[in-house]
Formats: C-alpha cells, sequence, structure tokens
C-alpha cells in the first residue's frame, strides 16, 4: 500500500572542476497512502535535495546517480521527462519552500491558479478553470472572491494557502511541504498546520512534511525520516522516534529541542558542525561529533548501513545495529 | 534609586505616521500612526534575563530598539541605570545628570558614546548583521576603535582575541583574518556577540538571536548568553516568538501582542499557569516535540490587526476565545493576579 | 564583450602613453611645407596623409588621444566624487538635507546640457582645464541620483543597524559602511561617463570652443570639417571620427559589462573576489543558481 516508495536514492552534485559531490547516499523511506511523513534535519542534511530529486526538478548540476523512486509501483526515474512532467503536480504536487514569497506580483491568485489548471489539461475553459480555483480557494479556507487579488494584498498566512491551492489544483495523490510554516507567525503556524490535516483527511492525501522543525513533526506525521549530512540516520514511526530513538543524532536532536512543558531544564547542542561535501568522513557522517561511549574505530571508517533493527525501525549506525 | 533595578520603562509609546498620498493631505484627513509600542511598562533587575515574547506586530523589537536609544519614544519614559535614555542618546546636558553623577563632566559626543557602551544589541540575521566587507577582527575592532578604547595595535588584539574567545570562537587568530561569508551561522552569531561584548555592556538587547539557527546549535548560543549573565552580571533583553526557547532562556516573560504587554511575570509561572486568553491559546499551539502530549490546540481565527487601526476596547477581544460584550468596551490595564504575575484582561 | 572593450582600451591607452614613441612626427614642432604638402593624401611616409598644415595626421591622431583620454578619465573621476559624495549624504540624512540636495540635481539635469557648456566655455575661455571643469561639473548629476537611490536601501540593512548601534558616527558609517557597497556601482557608472567626457569634449572642440593650443581628436574633426572638405581630404576627416567612436564602444562595452556584474539585484561581494570577478567578467553574466545559491 506504499504510494511512494524510495529505495536506495543517491544524488551527487557535479561541481565546475567536475568533482563529485555525493549530497545524498542510499536514501530510502516509504509513505503510504493517506498517511503523513516527516523528513527532518538540519540546514544541508539534504532533505531538500532528495524532495527535488524525486520530482525529478534537481538543478543542472544535479545527478541521481543510483536508486527507485517508486510512486505506486512505478519508477519514476525511468520513465520519460513528457511522462514525468504528466506526472508532476497530477500525482505528486509540491509547496516549495519559500514559494509563498514568489508568487508572480503581476498577475492575480486566481490567474496563477488558473494556469496550473490549463497547463495541465485538468480543465480548459477559463470559466470553468475560474470556477474551480475558486473551489479550490475555498477548500484552504479562503473565499473564493478573494482569487481576484493580487499577492502583495494578501498576508503571509493567506499566501501560504493559496499555494497550497495551487498545489492541489490537479488533485495530487501526494504532497509534499518543504517547510510549510517558517517565516509565519505562531498562531499562523498553527493554521496552516491544521488546514494541512484537515486536506490530508477530506482528499486522501499522502502527506510528506520536509522539515527542521521537530515539534511540527511530532504533531503531525505519522512516521519520521531524520537525515544528517546526506545519509537516513533513523526511520521509523513518529512514537518510536520521539519516545525509543536509538541513533546518537536522534537523541542528541531531540535533546536540544526545547520543550515549552519543562522550562528551564538544560538544553543539549551538539557541538561542531555538518559535514562539507567536499570533505566528507570515510565512514559515520556523524562521527566526527558523535560523543556516544561505544564509538568504536569502525565508525570512522566504514559508513553504517541502514538496517531494520526491530519491525518497522531503521537506523544507520554502528553500535545501535549491534546492539539490536 | 533603586541599585537593583537596571531599566525602567514606563508608559513606553512609539508611533510612526503612516505616509499618505496628496489627496489625504490636501483633504486634511488626520494622520494615521502605525502604534508599534503603545503604553509598555515594566522594570529589569540587574542581571535578569526578560522575555519579550510575541508575533509580528507586537512591538518586542521596537521596544529593545528604544531601550538602546536608537530610536526616540513618541512617549513614555526609559530609564537605564537612573539615567533618561531618549535624552542621553540625544547627548543632552545638565537634566541628565543633576547630582553630578558619572555624566556630568562629559562631553556631548562622549555621553553618548557612554550609552553605546552600556546598551549593546544582538541581531536576529547572523547572515545580514555582518558587513560582509570586513573580517572578523575589523568587525570585533571597530567598537573598540571607535570609543578609543584600544589605541596600539597590542591592545585591539588583545580586546578582539578576549571578546572572540570567551564567545566561543578560539583559538582567536584562526577567524580573525576571515570574512563572515566563511563561517557558519552560528559562528557568525558568535562573532556578532563578540563584537557586542567587547565593549563591556551591561545591558544587552537580544532580538531573536537563535531563530536563524540550526536546531543543534541554538543552546550553545543561549548557554553562553547565560554564561554572561553568571559571570559578568550582565541584564538580558530577550525578544523572541518561541516560547519554548524563552521557557528555557528566561526569569522573567512578558508577553506582547499588538505594541502592548498582555501578561508578565516569572517565566515557568507563566507557561504554567498563563491567565490571558492570548498566552494560554499560543502556549496551546506550540508544538511539543513527542507525539504522545499531542494537546489540544486552541486556534485562533483570523490574523493579527494591523497596528494602525486599532480595535475598539480591548485589542484582543475581535480574536478572543472568551471574549464577551464588555471587552469591546474596556482597554484593560496590567494589573496583578499574583503577587509577581501582571495580566491585562478583564476576566483575570 | 567587456573583454574585448578592455582590451581596445588598452590599445588606446598605450598609444596615448607612448605617443613620442609611435607617432612619427612630433606633430607641435613647426615644419617646412611646400604647397603640395597641404591636404595631402595619404603615402608612404605619411600614412593617413597630411592636415591643411601640411602636418602628418597620424601623429596627430596618436597624440590626439592624450587631450581625449585626459579629459575623459578626469572629468569622469571629478563627476564621481561629487555625484558619488552628494548621493551619499542625500541618500543617509534624507530629510531637508536630502531635498535640498536632489532638487539641485533635479534642476542641473533639466538644464540641457550642451548649451550651458557652450555658454560657459564662451565666457571662461577655451583651455584644457575650463573644459574639465564644465564637463564634470555639469556629469555628476547621474551618479549621484543612482547612489542616492542605492544607499536608501543600503542603510536598512541590518549590518548599517548595528554600526549605529556600537556608535559609528554618520560620516564613519557613510564612509566605511555604504560606501563600500556603493562603489561597484560607481564604477560602472564611470566608466560609461569617461564615454560621455570625451564625447563632450569632442563636441566642444568641433564646434570651436576647444583648446587651440592643444591637438585632440575634436580639434582634429574641427579642421578637417572647415578646411579639409575642401579637397574633400576624407583621410583628415575620418580618423579622428573613428577613433572617438572606438573609443566609446570599447568604453559602452566595458561599462556595460560592469553594470551587468553590478546589478543590485546581486549582492555585491563577488566583486572584492579577485577570483571571481574575473570569472564573472569572463562570462560576463553569472548564472542564476549562483545567485539563488548565494542568496539562499
Amino acid at each position: 500500500m506504499a504510494i511512494l516508495d524510495i529505495r536506495d536514492l543517491s544524488v551527487d552534485y557535479l561541481t565546475e572542476d567536475g568533482v563529485a559531490l555525493h549530497a545524498v547516499e542510499k536514501v530510502s523511506f516509504s509513505l503510504d497512502e493517506g498517511r503523513s511523513l516527516g523528513l527532518v534535519g538540519e540546514s544541508g542534511c539534504g532533505k531538500t535535495t532528495v524532495m527535488m530529486a524525486i520530482l525529478r526538478l534537481l538543478p543542472e548540476e544535479g545527478r541521481i546517480v543510483s536508486g527507485q523512486v517508486l510512486f505506486d509501483g512505478q519508477d519514476l526515474l525511468q520513465i520519460s521527462e513528457a511522462e514525468m512532467r504528466n506526472a508532476r503536480w497530477a500525482e505528486i504536487a509540491m509547496v516549495f519552500q519559500g514559494a509563498m514569497n514568489a508568487l508572480n506580483p503581476v498577475r492575480t491568485i486566481e490567474s496563477q491558479i488558473v494556469e496550473a489548471l490549463q497547463l495541465h489539461d485538468i480543465v480548459a475553459q477559463r470559466r470553468a478553470a475560474r470556477e474551480r480555483a475558486g473551489e479550490l480557494l475555498e477548500l484552504v479556507g479562503m473565499p473564493a472572491g478573494r482569487g481576484r487579488q493580487y499577492p502583495h494584498e494578501y498576508s503571509g498566512g493567506m499566501r501560504q494557502r493559496a499555494v497550497i491551492a495551487m498545489a492541489l489544483a490537479c488533485n495530487p495523490r501526494v504532497l509534499i511541504a518543504d517547510e510549510p510554516t517558517t517565516a509565519l507567525d505562531v498562531m499562523i503556524q498553527a493554521q496552516i498546520l491544521e488546514l494541512l490535516e484537515r486536506l490530508q483527511s477530506e482528499l486522501d492525501l499522502a502527506l510528506v512534511i520536509v522539515t527542521h522543525d521537530l515539534g511540527m513533526v511530532a504533531e503531525m506525521c505519522d512516521d519520521v525520516v531524520v537525515m544528517y549530512g546526506g545519509v537516513v540516520a533513523e526511520y521509523a514511526s513518529s512514537d518510536v522516534i520521539f519516545n525509543n530513538p536509538q541513533h546518537p543524532y536522534t537523541q542528541r536532536l531531540l535533546e536540544a529541542f526545547p520543550d515549552v512543558e519543562e522550562p528551564g531544564s538544560t538544553l543539549a547542542s551538539i557541538p561542531g558542525n555538518p559535514p562539507r561535501l567536499d570533505d566528507l568522513p570515510p565512514g559515520c557522517r556523524f562521527e566526527p561529533r558523535c560523543q556516544c561511549e561505544w564509538r568504536e574505530a569502525i565508525c570512522a571508517q566504514k559508513p553504517p548501513p541502514l538496517v531494520e533493527i526491530e519491525a518497522r525501525h531503521w537506523i544507520a549506525c554502528h553500535w545501535a545495529a549491534r546492539v539490536a | 534609586m533603586d541599585d537593583h533595578v537596571m531599566l525602567q520603562v514606563r508608559d513606553l509609546c512609539k508611533y510612526f505616521p503612516v505616509s499618505r498620498g496628496v489627496r489625504a493631505t490636501l483633504t486634511r484627513k488626520p494622520r494615521r500612526y502605525v502604534h508599534a509600542v503603545d503604553g509598555v511598562s515594566f522594570d529589569v533587575q540587574r542581571a535578569e534575563i526578560l522575555a519579550l515574547v510575541g508575533e509580528s506586530g507586537s512591538g518586542k523589537t521596537t521596544v529593545g530598539m528604544n531601550v538602546l536609544g536608537l530610536q526616540q519614544p513618541t512617549r513614555g519614559q526609559i530609564l537605564l541605570g537612573g539615567y533618561d535614555v531618549a535624552e542621553w542618546a540625544q547627548g543632552h546636558g545638565p537634566s541628565l545628570d543633576a547630582e553630578g553623577g558619572e555624566l556630568a563632566n562629559l562631553g556631548r559626543r562622549r555621553r553618548v558614546m557612554l550609552l553605546r557602551e552600556r546598551a549593546q544589541m544582538i541581531f536576529q540575521d547572523p547572515y545580514e548583521s555582518l558587513n560582509p566587507r570586513q573580517k572578523v577582527f575589523d568587525i570585533v575592532v571597530e567598537p573598540l576603535v571607535i570609543h578609543r578604547l584600544a589605541r596600539s595595535r597590542q591592545e585591539k588584539e588583545e580586546g578582539v582575541r578576549v571578546a572572540l574567545e570567551e564567545s566561543g570562537l578560539a583559538p582567536a587568530d584562526h577567524f580573525w583574518g576571515r570574512y563572515p561569508e566563511e563561517l557558519s551561522g552560528g559562528q557568525r552569531q558568535r562573532v556578532v556577540i563578540a563584537g557586542a561584548l567587547v565593549l563591556g555592556p551591561q545591558l544587552l538587547m537580544a532580538d531573536e538571536p537563535v531563530s536563524m539557527l540550526d536546531v543543534s546549535i541554538r543552546a550553545e548560543i543561549l548557554n553562553l548568553l547565560h554564561k554572561f549573565r553568571k559571570e559578568r552580571g550582565i541584564t538580558i533583553l530577550y525578544a523572541t516568538h518561541d516560547l519554548a526557547t524563552a521557557g528555557f532562556f528566561t526569569d522573567r516573560m512578558a508577553v506582547m501582542y499588538l505594541g502592548r504587554i498582555v501578561e508578565l511575570g516569572p517565566t515557568a509561572e507563566v507557561l504554567s499557569r498563563p491567565h490571558h486568553p492570548y498566552t494560554r491559546a499560543l502556549l496551546s499551539v506550540v508544538p511539543v516535540p513527542n507525539p504522545r502530549r499531542r494537546r489540544p490546540r486552541e486556534i485562533l481565527k483570523g490574523e493579527i490587526p494591523n497596528p494602525i487601526d486599532l480595535p475598539p476596547g480591548c485589542r484582543f477581544h475581535p480574536r478572543c476565545p472568551d471574549a464577551i460584550p464588555e471587552c469591546r468596551e474596556t482597554d484593560p490595564q496590567l494589573r496583578p493576579v499574583d503577587p509577581q504575575h501582571q495580566v491585562a484582561c478583564i476576566l483575570a | 564583450m567587456g573583454v574585448t572593450g578592455a582590451l581596445i582600451l588598452i590599445v588606446v591607452v598605450a598609444m596615448a602613453v607612448f605617443a613620442p614613441r609611435l607617432a612619427p612626427y612630433d606633430p607641435y614642432t613647426r615644419v617646412e611645407v611646400t604647397p603640395e604638402d597641404i591636404l595631402a593624401p595619404p603615402d608612404a611616409g605619411h600614412l593617413l596623409g597630411r592636415d591643411d598644415a601640411g602636418k602628418d595626421v597620424l601623429s596627430q591622431l596618436i597624440y590626439g588621444a592624450r587631450v581625449s583620454l585626459t579629459v575623459g578619465f578626469t572629468a569622469s573621476f571629478m563627476s564621481m566624487v561629487i555625484g558619488t559624495t552628494v548621493g551619499l549624504v542625500a541618500g543617509y540624512f534624507g530629510g531637508r538635507i536630502g531635498n535640498v540636495l536632489m532638487r539641485s540635481v533635479d534642476f542641473l539635469m533639466v538644464i540641457p546640457d550642451l548649451p550651458l557648456m557652450l555658454v560657459i566655455i564662451a565666457v571662461m575661455g577655451r583651455g584644457l582645464l575650463n573644459i574639465i571643469l564644465v564637463i564634470g561639473l555639469l556629469g555628476w548629476t547621474y551618479t549621484a541620483r543612482l547612489v542616492r537611490s542605492q544607499v536608501l536601501s543600503v542603510k536598512e540593512r541590518q549590518f548599517v543597524l548595528r554600526a549605529r548601534s556600537i556608535g559609528a558616527s554618520a560620516a564613519r558609517i557613510m564612509l566605511h559602511h555604504i560606501f563600500p557597497q556603493v562603489l561597484p556601482l560607481v564604477i560602472a557608472q564611470a566608466v560609461l561617463d569617461i564615454s560621455v567626457a570625451i564625447l563632450a569634449e569632442s563636441t566642444l572642440a568641433f564646434l570651436g570652443l576647444g583648446d587651440p593650443t592643444l591637438i585632440s581628436w575634436g580639434n582634429m574633426l574641427n579642421f578637417a570639417f572647415e578646411r579639409g572638405m575642401s579637397r574633400r581630404a576624407w583621410w583628415f576627416l575620418l580618423p579622428p571620427g573613428l577613433a572617438i567612436v572606438w573609443v566609446s564602444l570599447s568604453l559602452i562595452l566595458i561599462g556595460n559589462t560592469l553594470d551587468e556584474i553590478v546589478n543590485p539585484r546581486l549582492r555585491t561581494h563577488h566583486l572584492f573576489d579577485p577570483k571571481r570577478m574575473i570569472a564573472l567578467v569572463v562570462r560576463a553574466r553569472p548564472r542564476e543558481e549562483e545567485v539563488l545559491a548565494e542568496s539562499g
């Protein structure tokens, strides 16, 4: 029942000198129909790259070097560009990071939704397209009449809703939201998350949320993939990740996240920086910052494979794999 | 004056005129203002950390700018260490220090300089708050040069070294030759902190200092500020929208909405027993990192109204889940509900 | 594109600098001429023929570069300095000072340049210095406008606020923090201004208001037009005209390339990394992704 199944996806970026930077390596996870998945990681961990790879929207210097992206059983990496263009938006849609600031300022919101509809031949005639646009706006909680306004007349929260409406224009089965709430006020963030939840249940959407906000993931997602430095560190259900994390990075990350219900408790930090892509450690990518007592020589020598240590709980860590 | 009180803010108001078109000027329509800060009062003790919590339009940044003398209040008074900041920032004369205290015999420029030495700011965006053309050394030494606190090369190096290493960038000479773009976000923020520290301030205004940094680095920066409070007795104003970090980091909390403080009290208390409906709602929507603790969320409808045309009566009433008809009539002031805890709500 | 322009300019500058070595004859010394020499067409000894006084045109062309380039660079530099100062002060302080300054700028911009220059030169006299002054003092307005609008946006940036908060004076902020951000724009504009200045000098000289004691391309054009046309001496008329065109073209090419690089849309810190600067100049247009990545 997995609608999206990523297997061993690896992406390289080619620099001008021809050097291949291994931005993402052997990422695997799957998304079931109607469920939600959180892809969590800090800056530079490759989460956006993975999503762009799935939609085959990588920049010129990006290359998918291996792996499979199975959508409903079909490998999206093998189909032609024309077929991919059909699949994009109609099957899998994405709300890009900062999309709310990238709306065309000289066209009305409605016309931008209509454009999406017409490009995908969902609704050919303008009149019908405009009606559909109105429906979509109401779906995301805005009065249809506001479609005739311009982006600058919308507040931040409204723009984000408009962008979500655009993403839903072609009735996709999977919606990917990349940092859907950064730069929004706390209360508006809550509104947007509530909207996404409602849409998920009303439209039976499979939802992927890409974010650095662990709290958001805890609230919204059934399963969680924790990424670090371009690889998957841990992947399990939300309950397991938050209550029984096994990867040292996940553990430390949770300790670094302040809990508003426990004010004043100590907050951990992880000294150091994420690995530079042009200077990757030969072994585990987290090893230089790992303060786990059980660190061994192998951690610095061999990258740990992603193994299933218990039912539906994968981890990439030599120690955790051994202990399980 | 009580020696323990570092900062006193009384009825601070800051309004920005809204620019208007020719037609409005000609028809003599009344001027409109953005009521960025509209009657804020609070005290901060020496070495205390006070959180100014609010969403956009709450006025928290504007309060900070006025406390530092970077803006002039429209109304109200700010006393830093007993001296009126607005006058101080202009370098005004004897009225500032009739008793012959430390400001009395200084020249105008020197007086303003002293204010800068006393109160410093740390900014939100570590990618924008550093001049991209300056090396780290120049950035940190600049305050010393401006204030003539270091003359020789040696003095300058010493000052910069201490500031950088205190801020966690050691060895200093490893960093001081670099440009900001060569550093990570956390490192840049440390440079900003070093630049503020080098003057030996007594008050730091930290405006969202960690919101643009990775989660795993935030604690480091906040712990650093904690260290300064402990070791140097620096008083800190921490402006943020993030209740969770405010909870971890601060002693007292002021929750702001549309230019006013709606709740003020010890942090732990405000977070565990919020009285104001806005605080309550805000708290309920802060995501907690544990799926087992998903709580019912009180999501307010609508958005924060613009600070130009304020709602009548209580400015929160249009969105307040507990609003009663009377809320439209009265504009509540902060009143104590507990010894240390004040709330601006007629229902509290 | 910019590289082509730069190469042409280097050739012209070299020509001006090494004029005494390059020119076959010294156009400033008197020569004994026979009537056949007057407006003689090109031959082996005089590759571009001779002018109305029998002097070698090629040598004059080479020496003429000196005046044109001197006027061009000096006047442009003057405009740059005045314009930048006015723009900085008007932009940073705003308010009444800004208003007064910008209204003066508007005033000067409205007056047609050429007639004003003609009047001033006619009154002040025809000297090289006067020409430079007149061109420089009328040419700064565009730069001032440009600088002011850039300053308005730079002064809102957070590092300027930080400079204020550490106690930097207005002068320090303008010089130290704002000016470096504005400089690339000013340089790009200054290069184009050089071209304008050279054309202005040529025009003035052509109209008979140039410095009569010096050889400049404009002067050559003036004489060629007035006196050379009787013999249809194209070799006298064409070279200075072409020279002016070439130099202007080269400067415009360089200026346009610099303009593309320094477009405020991009972050300007590229320019202080020599490697990146060279790479950008060679490619003449940084790629979209680089810009996004840099700003991301």
